[in-house]
């Protein structure tokens, strides 16, 4: 009963943080927006602003997602292979 | 597990559409929603279709597991090249080398096109390979 | 191309030719070839030093596109500082790799990408590609863990792949919580923000630096989040182990203290100091209370990060300048020891210290290395952990906090005297060590399951010789190299912070002058020397009690304390309620 009660607790903490975190206001229109909007199609030529965005201003991070993704790969490979 | 004919079949004509889908959504990433990762997803997952559908032995015949290993590594290999062309030609790592000048927009933008075909090779290489593997442990 | 961009490509193309290693079957000329990339590193860093010092900060787009939407890769002091301790380590610790003749390329290529990973984290001037950075790093780092494949590293793997996703995850809100308030996702941009602006004192500001501390903190491994490290860096193979507690909490710790800089979260010192304090001494009873060799410098590791982070918390020019220069040393030390714990380890094919042969006669510059980094950690002058623990000592001055670290080192001084039977002596003490049926238990899981060469080769011994040497080196110059630090920190947003605490605009210049100012003049002296006397004598005193009946059955009992899967995630939220706690008041 008591360690039901420490994880109800718990969660009752986290859903605290999140309401108390995405509360208040906000600004809708932001630097970053603005400028992607008015330049993106200019600059990088990507017709689709999203892929100007994660192949244009931001390659780097999804050269590192890939990253992330063949390390997964390798990592399940190696360590399944070896288990059987 | 029994299966059924239905699977079979059904699978193996929805296998062929979903490449071409993914194979779409990889080419025309620049254009329209979609890209590498989205479209490398959807060949993957009919390549785990057809592996669920006619077992993994026969899904590792079509597409080799060392195959996909070596399409994956080649592609890290070519993507990061084509961050180094951009310091090679001196705009910089991972920059557009394939903009000649002309005034913006074009209609199609080769280097987001070549990054995209390649991130999709990679996601659709990767993610099939484990699922694949996965599978290969039951 | 610029040195900054260098600095983080590099190593991703010596992980291309690791990986390329295993597919064309020329595995040991391509691992030799995939580790070179440090070596370039290491130039370019040499090459760009003078610069640093004098303040310079070198900034790359990366692909050309400026801030506002691209990401800048920025090497100032602070970047500098960090690269270095990631190329020296790694370096060492490649020579340690290449000693054990059992790791092929696809172990480089992941090594290569953790070093990667860490690069990314240092040198990024964006929040996103930090994240990024940190998701290079602990994948790599799972799959290191178990890289050798035995039971207990695979476990630990998935513990720190549970605890360190779900922080991970709080990282990332963070992020988004700050780009929905800032609008962008550049460090320099929103330091500039919260400087001017009254955004910075939002509640969603103020908790969402509280989230990436707590994503931060997982990888830090400060108290309640500290429950993962000790089985993965006990049960890691040997060089990673000294890869994770020499680099890879240190890296993650200067990424929380550059993000709690930028948002200027002085509301966080206090709260640090006491996580800081709490943790070092905890993490000492643990640590003295440990019978496996690596598990005890595990213990080590959290204690020692505790100094760190409660001298941060401090927030003084003096005390940013102790915890860096406390968190370098530590790096040295702790890489030493754990290469030659795990060389004795290895040797011995036994991780318990009461049953492993010494090293000492087999492998004498070995032991010797072990000894000076026993020294060192225990804050024995004159090496270089009796220098950062004076700054500490001087920065934390009549702080009620201190006691719980003098204390800890006493502690730190008896579980050394313990840990040096690895090294020094001769025979296993007497049956009085018959334990439990648990320990026993566990004690057979803790043979090496594959028998090892017994001899120690050469490669090894370089890495020791190295870190043994800047121990020393660092402790006897412990002023120019605590100035040096200062210096370099001093232009820097984390050397700027101290004044930022202490409410006033006056950035850079004037913190490196009150550093410089109130570094001691001499570490060596009389009185100082005499200071560490009596942590020594009851360090030994400690150690004498641990090694009587009630002491060890005490020790056995704390040993036996495990938190299981639910209790590290309870910690977990604990450790977000206090931060979100502290940073809502």
């Amino acid at each position: 009963m008591g360690s039901r009660a420490v994880e109800i607790a718990a969660i009752l903490v986290v859903a605290a943080f999140l309401v108390l975190s995405l509360g208040g206001e906000h600004p809708e229109e932001t630097p970053v927006r603005a400028y992607v909007i008015e330049h993106g199609l200019a600059q990088t030529g990507a017709a689709n602003l999203v892929t100007s965005i994660y192949l244009g201003y931001r390659a780097f991070d999804t050269l590192g997602e890939t990253i992330v993704l063949l390390l997964a790969v390798s990592g399940v490979v190696l360590l399944v292979e070896h288990r059987r | 597990m029994r299966k059924t004919d239905i699977l079979d079949v059904v699978s193996r004509k929805l296998a062929p559409f979903m490449f071409l889908f993914g194979l779409y959504l990889v080419s025309h990433g620049d254009l329209s929603p979609g890209g590498g990762f989205q479209g490398g997803v959807v060949i993957a997952s009919g390549v785990i279709l057809l592996a669920m559908a006619k077992g993994s032995a026969a899904a590792a015949a079509l597409l080799p597991l060392r195959r996909l290993a070596v399409t994956e590594a080649v592609v890290f290999g070519l993507i990061l090249a084509a961050g180094f062309a951009g310091v090679v030609t001196g705009v910089g790592f991972l920059a557009d080398v394939l903009y000649d000048g002309s005034p913006l927009p074009v209609v199609r933008t080769p280097f987001v096109f070549i990054l995209n075909l390649l991130i999709g090779l990679k996601v659709g290489a990767g993610a099939s390979l484990i699922c694949l593997h996965l599978f290969a442990q039951e | 191309m610029s040195s900054v961009a260098l600095l983080v490509v590099l190593p991703f193309v010596g992980a291309l030719v690791a990986l390329f290693g295993k597919l064309v079957r020329a595995e040991p000329l391509l691992s030799v070839v995939s580790t070179l990339p440090l070596l370039g590193m290491a130039a370019l860093l040499v090459m760009q030093f003078p610069a640093v010092l004098d303040g310079a900060a070198f900034t790359y787009s990366l692909g050309g596109w400026p801030e506002p939407a691209g990401i800048a890769l920025t090497l100032d002091g602070f970047g500098w500082l960090s690269s270095a301790l990631v190329v020296l380590i790694s370096t060492m610790v490649v020579f340690a790799s290449f000693s054990s003749r059992r790791y092929r390329s696809t172990y480089f290529f992941f090594l290569m990408l953790l070093v990667a990973g860490m690069e990314v984290v240092v040198l990024t001037g964006d929040i996103f590609t930090m994240f990024v950075g940190f998701e290079i790093v602990a994948i790599s780092a799972y799959v290191l863990i178990a890289f050798d494949r035995t039971d207990e590293g695979l476990l630990a793997s998935l513990k720190y792949l549970l605890l360190s996703s779900m922080g991970i995850l709080f990282f990332l809100f963070g992020v988004f919580l700050l780009y929905r308030d800032f609008g962008t996702l550049s460090l320099r941009i929103m330091a500039e923000d919260s400087a001017t602006t009254p955004v910075a004192e939002t509640t969603s500001v103020h908790l969402a630096v509280a989230a990436l501390c707590v994503g931060i903190g997982v990888r830090t491994a400060f108290m309640p989040f500290h429950t993962w490290l000790p089985e993965a860096h006990a049960y890691a193979p040997h060089p990673v182990s000294a890869l994770l507690s020499g680099v890879l909490i240190k890296i993650s710790f200067f990424a929380m203290l550059r993000i709690i800089a930028v948002f200027r979260a002085t509301y966080l010192s206090d709260l640090l100091l006491w996580i800081g304090a709490a943790t070092a001494f905890l993490a000492v009873v643990w640590a003295l209370a440990q019978r496996d060799a690596k598990r005890l410098l595990a213990y080590h590791s959290i204690s020692q990060m505790g100094y760190v982070l409660a001298a941060f918390g401090a927030a003084s020019a003096l005390s940013i300048t102790a915890a860096f220069s406390h968190a370098m040393h530590h790096a040295l030390f702790k890489s030493l020891l754990f290469l030659v714990a795990g060389m004795a380890v290895q040797m011995s094919g036994e991780r318990d210290l009461y049953r492993i042969r010494p090293i000492g006669r087999r492998a004498p510059l070995l032991a010797l290395g072990f000894v000076v980094g026993a020294l060192s950690i225990a804050g024995i002058p004159p090496f270089n952990g009796f220098a950062s623990k004076q700054l500490i000592s001087s920065a934390l001055d009549h702080h009620p906090a201190y006691a719980l670290l003098w204390i800890t080192a006493v502690g730190t001084t008896a579980s050394f005297i313990k840990a040096s039977r690895l090294v020094l002596w001769r025979r296993p003490a007497g049956p009085a060590l018959q334990t439990t049926s648990v320990m026993a238990a566990r004690r057979s899981n803790h043979r090496v399951p594959v028998p090892e060469p017994a001899s120690a080769g050469v490669m090894i011994h370089i890495p020791v010789i190295v870190l043994a040497l800047l121990c020393l080196a660092t402790g006897l110059f412990a002023r120019p190299v605590s100035l040096l630090l200062a210096s370099l920190l001093s232009s820097t947003e984390v050397g700027a912070f101290p004044a930022a605490a202490a409410g006033s605009a006056a950035g850079t210049g004037t913190a490196v002058a009150a550093a410089a100012g109130s570094i001691p003049a001499t570490f060596l002296s009389g009185p100082k020397l005499l200071g560490a006397l009596p942590v020594l004598v009851l360090g030994i005193l400690l150690f004498l009690g641990s090694t009587t009946g009630p002491g060890i059955r005490l020790a056995g009992r704390i040993e036996r304390i495990m938190p299981e899967l639910r209790t590290i995630l309870l910690y977990f939220v604990l450790g977000l309620a206090l931060f979100a706690i502290v940073a809502y008041l």
